[in-house]
């Protein structure tokens, strides 16, 4: 591999953040329709409920911080699970909760919920996660290892895929096959504020949990047994980073639908610029995720191909040849 | 630091790989861990360093069982260099070096002073000064296990369990290796090393411990543990002893048929 020049932790991390408070403001910037944003801003400020100032508050606002959000989380979890399975092909959903999450809002589009109020699909999700996140915990128990833990990851994400093609093969009407497979390959159109109120808890929870872990996954670098011998408790290690992807992850799918590809890419991207050290990766992804999302957001509504592309086929149009690009330099090293 | 085993049993599935070993390791001594593949040597270390469970039998640490004395404390106390010790990601030596610090940082402290002197002293005593801007994945295996061996240094623990610390090293490190643990000692800190090389075995180390089949066959000295019988029972061999420059030195020579 390429020996790139490491710049220091903070100016990497400080370049990330403003970079993505910079994609915020294009996001909030950009859109279909004309729209004034300085009326709009100065309508907002004024308390009136001018049609800009929804458009602003209820739309474009809400975009820009759910892509962030959401790509904060993809790259932060994806980081951590790398990190945690000490494998660069992990990605945020290897522990099953992406699929399940998708599941629960599936679920919730098949019994008819979806329409009976904003939020049913979102909660479903979420719901989803949780469950998933404790079958999980009873499938590998306290003491097991990583093996294990991959091990439940898949079956729980296997049942749960296999029970949303259930749910489409007897769904009723084509068009609600049509309206699930659509939300499945992920977007951040029309996501309300409530949307972003009902996500960010969850997130900030799961990504405290996750950053906290830098030092643990720092030593886990070397090892179970030197890790442990480091005075890591692992179980717990394991237990909060799990819970830290649920969490997080499972809150992101639930709103914003699988968007595949950042968790997997963007850390591995970063990797050599923080000296492939996994707990100084673990901010420096999310933000990265943040960024990555909010340009492929922006690119789909720049791009104007209508029906709007959606963010989740963008992403792994995008990411499955740098995949590529990775195996084959990975080949190239002999590793 | 004293760790003591006291009827320690391991048991994987139906084999017993450690039966009933009672053992006392103290400061200031080097104790070398011996015998054939398999007879539990590594299982016996993974136990002293608090990393398995015993299916009967205690360890304990001047006294304290791990539960009583904390798995954070004992990390500050105790440095324990794995024999399969790899690391995952391609980083930095001197970054690797400085992970040997980490139980003795406060949560989300920085690097003190201490710590990089720590780190800079165990960079000089594994003569690492020289790699430490090199990736891990451009090194040597014995380049590597010489940076491994660093990162347990740093630590600066009063025990050390080292497993198979020179089975990759070249005979100048091995021997600087084993100087180096010897140093370590010599400062008062206990040394436990699992070895494969009964004449770097007998020629450093204070006492030896034989395992075979998981049982303590002889512990003691190494002239009186490496007694052709010992090892014509644990390893079917013979070896020469002889006697260089005032010591003692076993050369593993010949092998025996089973009776």
């Amino acid at each position: 591999m390429i020996n790139l020049p490491e710049p220091p932790h903070a100016l990497l991390a400080g370049g990330l953040a403003l970079a993505m408070l910079a994609l915020m403001a294009v996001s909030v910037a950009i859109g279909y329709a004309p729209f004034d944003l300085s009326a709009a801003f100065a309508d907002v400020l004024a308390g009136r409920e001018t049609l800009p100032a929804v458009i602003l508050t209820e739309l474009r606002l809400p975009r820009a911080l759910m892509g962030a959000m959401t790509g904060f989380t993809l790259g932060l979890a994806g980081a951590a699970m790398q990190g945690l399975l000490r494998n660069p092909l992990a990605e945020p959903g290897v522990i099953g909760v992406s699929s399940a999450a998708a599941l629960g809002a599936v679920l919730v589009f098949y019994s008819g919920l979806a329409g009976s109020f904003g939020l049913a699909l979102p909660l479903g999700g979420i719901g989803g996660a949780l469950v998933a996140t404790v079958l999980l915990y009873a499938l590998v128990g306290r003491g097991a290892g990583t093996t294990t833990l991959v091990l439940a990851g898949v079956a729980v994400s296997a049942f749960a895929g296999a029970l949303t093609a259930l749910a489409l093969n007897l769904s009723p009407n084509p068009y609600a096959v049509v309206e699930i497979t659509f939300w499945l390959m992920g977007s951040l159109t029309d996501r309300s504020m409530d949307h972003v109120v009902l996500a960010l808890p969850l997130m900030a929870a799961g990504w405290l949990m996750l950053l906290s872990s830098g030092r643990a996954l720092d030593g886990l670098s070397l090892g179970d047994d030197t890790a442990a011998s480091m005075g890591f408790d692992l179980p717990r290690l394991r237990l909060k980073l799990v819970a830290g992807a649920a969490l997080s992850v499972g809150a992101a799918v639930a709103v914003t639908g699988a968007i595949g590809f950042v968790g997997l890419v963007v850390p591995h991207v970063l990797r050599p610029f923080v000296g492939h050290r996994p707990g100084r990766l673990l901010l420096v992804s999310g933000l990265g995720g943040a960024v990555l999302l909010l340009a492929a957001d922006i690119g789909v509504r720049l791009i104007g191909i209508q029906p709007e592309l959606k963010l989740g086929v963008v992403t792994a149009v995008v990411g499955a040849p740098f995949l590529f690009s990775l195996i084959y330099r990975l080949r190239r090293e002999g590793a | 630091m004293r760790i003591e085993a006291t009827g320690l049993s391991c048991r994987v599935g139906d084999t017993l790989l450690l039966r009933d070993v009672g053992l006392a390791f103290g400061a200031g001594e080097m104790v070398g861990l011996i015998g054939p593949n398999g007879a539990g040597k590594t299982t016996l270390l993974r136990h002293l360093a608090g990393l398995a469970v015993p299916a009967a039998g205690t360890v304990t640490y001047d006294g304290q069982s791990l539960r009583a004395l904390g798995r954070a404390k004992l990390a500050r106390r105790l440095a324990y260099l794995a024999q399969d010790a790899e690391a995952q990601w391609p980083i930095r030596v001197d970054q690797l070096v400085r992970l040997g610090r980490l139980p003795h940082r406060r949560p989300l402290a920085g690097e003190s002073a201490a710590d990089l002197a720590a780190v800079a002293r165990a960079l000089a005593a594994t003569d690492c000064e020289r790699l430490a801007g090199r990736r891990l994945d451009t090194l040597s295996g014995g380049e590597r296990m010489r940076a491994l061996l660093a990162r347990a240094l740093a630590v600066e623990a009063e025990m050390l369990l080292a497993d198979e610390p020179v089975a990759a090293l070249d005979p100048y490190h091995q021997l600087h290796t084993m100087e180096l643990l010897r140093d370590v000692a010599a400062r008062g800190a206990g040394v436990v090393v699992v070895l494969h090389d009964l004449t770097l075995a007998a020629r450093f180390c204070d006492r030896l411990v034989l395992l075979s089949g998981g049982r303590v066959m002889a512990a003691g000295a190494p002239r009186a543990v490496l007694s052709d019988d010992n090892l014509a029972a644990a390893y079917h061999i013979r070896a020469l002893h002889g006697e260089a420059e005032g010591a003692d030195f076993t050369l593993p020579w010949q092998r025996i048929d089973p009776a």
